[in-house]
């Protein structure tokens, strides 16, 4: 059964935070291409992907923003924070100091994102647990001790690639339905839209922007393109 | 396809087209601009984008350093050769005076002032025998900075250019991204284009970052390497003078022992007099420059009130400060302990009379161990793993060289035991063997051969 294109309800965005060379394009990648990219280059600035996934019966758009690990990329990235209603804050069960370097993560993703941002922590390749520098009970605990969601995952295998971002939207919806996450908000990272099937307006006019709110989907080729519907 | 999730789609590649446009070599330009400005007037940059060059920049305060030791070598060059001149001149005329006095004088002191008014002529003529090595020291050196320096220089030019487009492009996507939104086509456009932009630049400074971190290593390394060329020649120069001088001298003692004199409680044992006259002569005087030169220190410019016509009557001044511990001295005592061209005795008093000083920093400080993350190789890797044997050998360095470790170092590169040892365990045998003749001293039957500093140079 094919949607149409526009039909979803919400549009999310998220965010991917972390060191270099943790895998946050790869995760990116796995999550909507279902292929894993084994010679990544590095990202410059950010990248973005979308896909369409359903959350209580509910479509929802979730616009994926890959950001730049690299130091120097840094004063770059945060100009992205803005306006995200999740994050994944992702490190390398490999490499302790991926892991050692969250907290200064986590400080700049709660100091640019609003108070309500889902932040869900990912351990990433847990495929390679013969190198594992990181146990998942003090990551774990990390994680509980931070209010932040908390998986390990795999972009290799596709282990809880999925579950990642859809946990966070599940949270995410969650704050929308008990009313913590105002819709209306600026900088809310959520978009509400009627769920009707628009026109295939390819025009390219720039919106006028408002703060953190999203323009309706006119960038017709990213729209056309989600990969299909979960 | 997800284009937003790919690098490369026609939407990029319709953008690269365009990169020749002029809004866009405008744009470029502008942000370039206000790079440049940034840098020049000194405003703080972005810590982060400083931060991850921190490994470049150390390697051009290495390449300043020896930029500016080399300056300052040469001017103490120039300096201590005109001294030379003038000490010689001055040791033949008490000569001349001595040998003119004694001739008047007929009693027994005359015949000493007369000995050793002879001796110190000759000694002032040996003397100038040093300004030769010297000369050649001065020349290579100049050389060393003309070419090399000058070469490496250039690329260092090259590379600034390069990271101030890089962060200039930095700058540029900083502000885009004030304001990006996905969903509208007109940004993404900007932001594509910008990305672009900053992709390419980056590639082109990286390329030149690490050019110019090789070259420093280089750089260093083949300075090294000549001056140990050079240094051998004077060194070897200055240790016949000192001896034939010194020899003569106790030569003299000898013959004159028991003599009465004024103060004969000064006199000692032929030995102790004959080290002390070796003392008088090797006195150092402190020079200013800090440079982490050894050769600097190994540079003596003898005191001239040392040279008074007391020192005949007294035999024993006090100004002996020999005591004056110098890096230099020991590096030549540790040289002199382990050379096969002295003869051990003189060696032997030698290191007796200065003793072995832990001598504190040598021209190794200048190449800095460093974490390198580069996929090829650096010689300063080369250095450190060299510096790890080299510490286990320093004792055993006289008698056993072992002749596969390479040896990119000058013979003080042993003695500095202060820099962090890391491992290579690379299998380095292509620039072993590269670097396997570079220091003459490991072999002293090399001493002559072509040091292969320009071909690398030039490579």
């Amino acid at each position: 059964m094919t949607t149409a294109p526009y039909n979803y309800s919400y549009i999310f965005k998220y965010i991917i935070i972390g060191d270099m060379g943790v895998g946050k394009s790869c995760l990116l990648h796995q999550f909507t291409e279902k292929k894993f990219m084994a010679d990544c280059p590095h990202t410059i600035g950010v990248e973005f992907g979308t896909r369409i996934i359903e959350v209580s019966g509910q479509k929802v758009k979730l616009q994926i923003w890959d950001t730049a690990g690299q130091e120097r990329f840094r004063a770059v990235t945060r100009s992205y924070y803005r306006g995200a209603a999740g994050a994944l804050m992702v490190y390398d069960i490999t490499r302790r100091s991926t892991y050692n370097h969250l907290s200064s993560w986590l400080t700049d993703a709660r100091n640019l994102t609003n108070p309500n941002t889902v932040i869900i922590l990912i351990g990433n390749k847990a495929d390679l647990e013969a190198q594992r520098d990181v146990t998942y009970e003090e990551a774990k605990q990390f994680a509980e001790e931070n209010g932040l969601l908390f998986l390990e995952a795999s972009a290799k295998t596709g282990e809880n690639v999925e579950d990642a971002f859809l946990e966070a939207a599940k949270k995410i919806y969650q704050n929308i339905q008990d009313g913590s996450l105002d819709l209306n908000a600026a900088e809310s990272g959520v978009q509400h839209k009627p769920t009707a099937p628009q026109g295939g307006r390819l025009s390219s006019d720039a919106q006028p922007q408002k703060e953190g709110m999203f323009a309706h989907g006119d960038w017709g080729q990213m729209a056309l393109c989600d990969g299909g519907v979960t | 396809m997800e284009k937003g999730n790919q690098g490369y789609s026609h939407f990029d590649q319709f953008l690269q087209s365009q990169e020749s446009s002029v809004v866009n070599k405008f744009q470029q330009k502008y942000w370039k601009t206000k790079q440049t400005l940034i840098k020049v007037t000194g405003k703080k940059e972005d810590e982060h984008v400083v931060a991850s060059d921190a490994d470049l920049d150390a390697k051009l305060e290495v390449f300043h350093s020896v930029q500016r030791t080399c300056m300052e070598l040469l001017k103490v060059i120039e300096l201590y050769q005109r001294r030379i001149s003038f000490l010689s001149e001055e040791e033949n005329e008490l000569g001349r005076f001595l040998r003119s006095q004694g001739s008047q004088d007929k009693s027994r002191a005359g015949k000493i002032m007369q000995a050793t008014g002879k001796a110190l002529c000759f000694s002032s003529q040996q003397r100038l025998a040093l300004r030769g090595p010297l000369g050649r020291l001065y020349q290579e050196v100049e050389t060393f900075r003309y070419r090399a320096i000058s070469d490496t220089w250039l690329t260092v030019n090259r590379m600034e250019q390069s990271r101030t487009e890089y962060r200039g492009a930095l700058l540029w996507m900083k502000d885009v991204s004030q304001e990006l939104d996905p969903d509208t086509h007109k940004q993404m456009e900007k932001f594509r284009k910008v990305q672009t932009q900053v992709r390419h630049t980056k590639t082109s400074f990286d390329k030149l970052k690490n050019d110019v971190c090789q070259k420093v290593d280089l750089l260093g390394a083949s300075r090294c390497n000549l001056l140990s060329h050079v240094l051998t020649t004077y060194q070897t120069t200055l240790l016949h003078f000192w001896e034939k001088t010194s020899h003569t001298m106790a030569a003299i003692h000898e013959s004159f022992k028991g003599c009465q004199t004024h103060e004969a409680s000064a006199l000692g044992g032929s030995d102790q007099a004959s080290k002390k006259k070796v003392k008088k002569k090797t006195k150092a005087k402190a020079e200013n420059e800090e440079t982490s030169q050894n050769t600097d220190e190994t540079l003596i410019s003898i005191e001239q009130e040392t040279l008074s016509s007391n020192s005949i009557q007294t035999g024993n001044d006090e100004c002996f400060s020999g005591g004056q511990e110098r890096d230099g001295l020991s590096l030549l005592d540790e040289i002199l302990g382990s050379s096969s061209l002295e003869d051990r005795g003189f060696s032997q008093e030698w290191r007796e009379v200065f003793g072995e000083d832990e001598p504190a920093g040598s021209c190794r400080a200048e190449i800095q161990p460093s974490e390198e993350e580069y996929d090829f190789f650096l010689p300063s890797k080369l250095l450190d793993k060299d510096m790890n044997d080299r510490q286990a050998t320093v004792s055993g360095w006289a008698t056993a060289i072992p002749q596969n470790i390479p040896e990119s170092s000058s013979v003080a590169s042993q003695i500095s035991s202060k820099s962090a040892v890391k491992d290579t365990s690379k299998d380095l045998s292509a620039w072993f063997n590269l670097f396997a003749d570079l220091d003459p001293l490991s072999n002293p039957d090399a001493i002559g051969r072509t040091n292969e500093e320009d071909e690398l140079l030039n490579a």
